[in-house]
């Protein structure tokens, strides 16, 4: 497993766990119903909630940092932080200083979650049940949500033949959407704050049912009635423009042979992708999203082809309707040697500055320092990735404009910058944190 | 992995890694990195620092925490999940009510304790810097869990504060991320 995918499924793990947390104690302080066995719920939390500090803790290990100049959250140096990974293994397990070790943690958290918050709400995970055609969503946050769901179709029904519909738990119609390969239906679904709905996939449908997407091949400009906007360049296959702002999206590979802590020690810049490595896209139009599939070989004797699909989400309510979602399919492999990034240019100026957050939400900034090597400029993420773009024509001007990406990765903080960048943002307030 | 800002206006953020013969002689993680084939998204905003700013946190404990897609058959959820999912409309029993915009949930989950009760963990943060302080009332938004004892647990941030008086709890933004924490237990 890449150090990517482990971290994709130790976010995912994360919120795995946090969900069923809080079904078990929505259950128990509310609803208490008979047969639900709290002693036994606890016990299953506990080693979930253990793996995945775990995990988090190793995402601040060495091993995962920037080469020069950047250091853990948890020391002054290298040396502190393979200190304290050292002892955090031998607390723990004697044994966890494998990959292997982590990922077999990792799996008994998802699992241990997933048993919790089935045996809380009732149902059967996606793994023993997956020919049901019943479905519940579970809403782990405190605020009322409209957001787009996708339910798997694979296994329960085909709705090729005759077709399928989604009904609400009163057996209304819901709009919904299949995906272009029949293998997944989308709605959009709106549950109440630390609650649950359900809904049903019929099957033949007559009326009311889910709609395929109009697919056309190349590119084309997804737009929704919220005002999101992408561009979509026909000679790259991605976005060109976001809201009318440029934001050139490419991927890159840099090559070297040189290994180093976290990321190469580089000093040539990454080499976009070549024309002729875009090898099609296609596009697809529905009621719920739109979306840009674009398919790329990254030569070197990479496994397989990378496919990115490029999606705005139309219901203007929907809390997906505000942001641009880039899928990324890596293959297994990459060429050797090799480095892929995906490189965002705006044009504008940002004096330098990227702000990445940390564990507290809060924004650090991360001024770019010229005399490192690019390994050295580049940061863990932990939630949010802002790009402060700084103002345009004095300092009087505040009009700023602000990327953001997200991604799913660490935390990290250069010792003794920490008080200094919170001093420049009370003083000067000068960028979003 | 990681994310820099090598030039002016951009930003470029790792996705995989295949160095050969390196070695960084650190922590588990081989540079050789082979994985099954997988898929990951990035998401993207892009607006006025008001617009952003407002919506920035608030999208991201969205998307980390996506809608919780199970399973299920109606004879279980005749059961005990129907029981949970009426939990607003139980006798005497109301659920907790939404927070207020920009407040989020940070915790709420159950003790066992050992005189065999269980006590509960609410901890509430103001994700939106800046919105000014916000007022949350624990005792309404779990009008189910008797608040027992306010305490503070932790400080995140030289700028966090907790200010807790009797049941009600008051973010105080100046200018970052406030945390407060209580607890309760059940009746």
């Amino acid at each position: 497993m890449s150090r990517a995918a482990f971290k994709l499924n130790a976010r995912k793990t994360s919120a795995a766990h946090t969900a069923a947390e809080r079904a078990t104690a929505y259950a128990l302080a509310y609803n208490r119903p008979q047969g639900l066995n709290r002693t036994k719920l606890l016990r299953k939390l506990f080693p979930a909630w253990d793996a995945v500090g775990i995990v988090q803790h190793h995402d601040s290990m060495t091993g995962t940092m920037s080469a020069i100049g950047t250091y853990t959250a948890w020391g002054s140096s290298d040396r502190n932080a393979t200190r304290l990974q050292e002892s955090l293994c031998t607390a723990s397990n004697p044994d966890c200083q494998t990959l292997e070790d982590y990922t077999a943690r990792l799996q008994t958290a998802s699992d241990n979650s997933a048993e919790v918050i089935a045996e809380v709400l009732d149902t059967k995970s996606g793994q023993t049940e997956e020919t049901s055609t019943h479905f519940t969503v579970f809403n782990s946050l405190a605020q009322r949500r409209t957001s787009v769901v996708g339910f798997p179709l694979a296994g329960v029904l085909d709705p090729g033949v005759n077709g399928v519909g989604v009904r609400d738990a009163r057996g209304d119609p819901v709009q919904a959407q299949l995906s272009r390969q029949n293998d997944t239906v989308y709605i959009v679904a709106n549950v109440s704050s630390l609650s649950t709905a359900s809904f049903d996939i019929v099957s033949p449908c007559t009326s009311d049912c889910a709609e395929l997407p109009t697919i056309t091949e190349g590119v084309i400009d997804l737009s929704n009635t919220h005002g999101t906007t992408v561009t979509m360049a026909e000679s790259t296959g991605l976005p060109e423009k976001i809201n009318g702002v440029h934001a050139q999206h490419r991927y890159a590979q840099y090559h070297a042979e040189q290994g180093g802590p976290y990321v190469l020690i580089e000093t040539d810049s990454a080499s976009p992708l070549p024309a002729h490595s875009l090898l099609g896209s296609v596009s697809a139009i529905g009621p719920i999203f739109q979306e840009v599939e674009s398919t790329f070989d990254l030569g070197y004797n990479s496994s397989g082809d990378l496919i990115s699909t490029t999606r705005v989400y139309t219901d203007p309510d929907c809390e997906q309707a505000g942001i641009v979602e880039i899928q990324h399919g890596v293959p297994e492999k990459i060429g050797d040697n090799r480095e892929l990034i995906m490189h965002v240019a705006t044009g504008l100026a940002t004096d330098g500055s990227l702000w990445t957050d940390e564990s507290g939400l809060e924004m650090h900034e991360r001024a770019y320092d010229p005399t490192l090597p690019i390994s050295g400029n580049y940061h863990v993420r932990e939630h949010v990735t802002v790009l402060c773009l700084l103002r345009y024509a004095d300092a009087t001007i505040s009009v700023r404009r602000v990327l953001y990406c997200r991604p799913q990765f660490a935390q990290n903080a250069r010792p003794n910058t920490r008080d200094r960048n919170i001093r420049r943002k009370t003083r000067q307030n000068r960028c979003p944190y | 992995m990681g994310v820099a800002s090598l030039g002016n206006g951009e930003i470029e953020y790792m996705m995989a890694r295949n160095i050969v013969n390196g070695t960084d002689d650190q922590g588990p993680w081989p540079l050789r990195q082979l994985q099954g084939a997988f898929s990951f998204p990035t998401w993207v905003m892009m607006g006025d620092s008001d617009e952003v700013e407002s919506n920035r946190v608030i999208s991201a404990l969205r998307l980390e925490n996506p809608l919780v897609v199970l399973h299920g058959d109606s004879k279980a959820e005749g059961k005990k999940f129907r029981a949970l999912r009426r939990g607003a409309h139980a006798k005497g029993k109301a659920s907790p009510k939404p927070m207020n915009d920009g407040v989020h949930l940070l915790s709420f989950h159950a003790r066992q304790l050992p005189d065999d009760n269980e006590e509960y963990v609410v901890r509430v943060q103001n994700v939106v810097a800046g919105s000014g302080v916000k007022t949350v009332d624990l005792a309404v938004r779990f009008n189910n869990i008797r608040m027992n004892t306010l305490y503070n647990t932790s400080r995140l941030d030289m700028f966090e504060r907790f200010c807790a008086v009797g049941l009600r709890v008051e973010l105080c933004i100046v200018p970052g991320n406030d945390v407060v924490s209580s607890r309760g237990e059940s009746h």
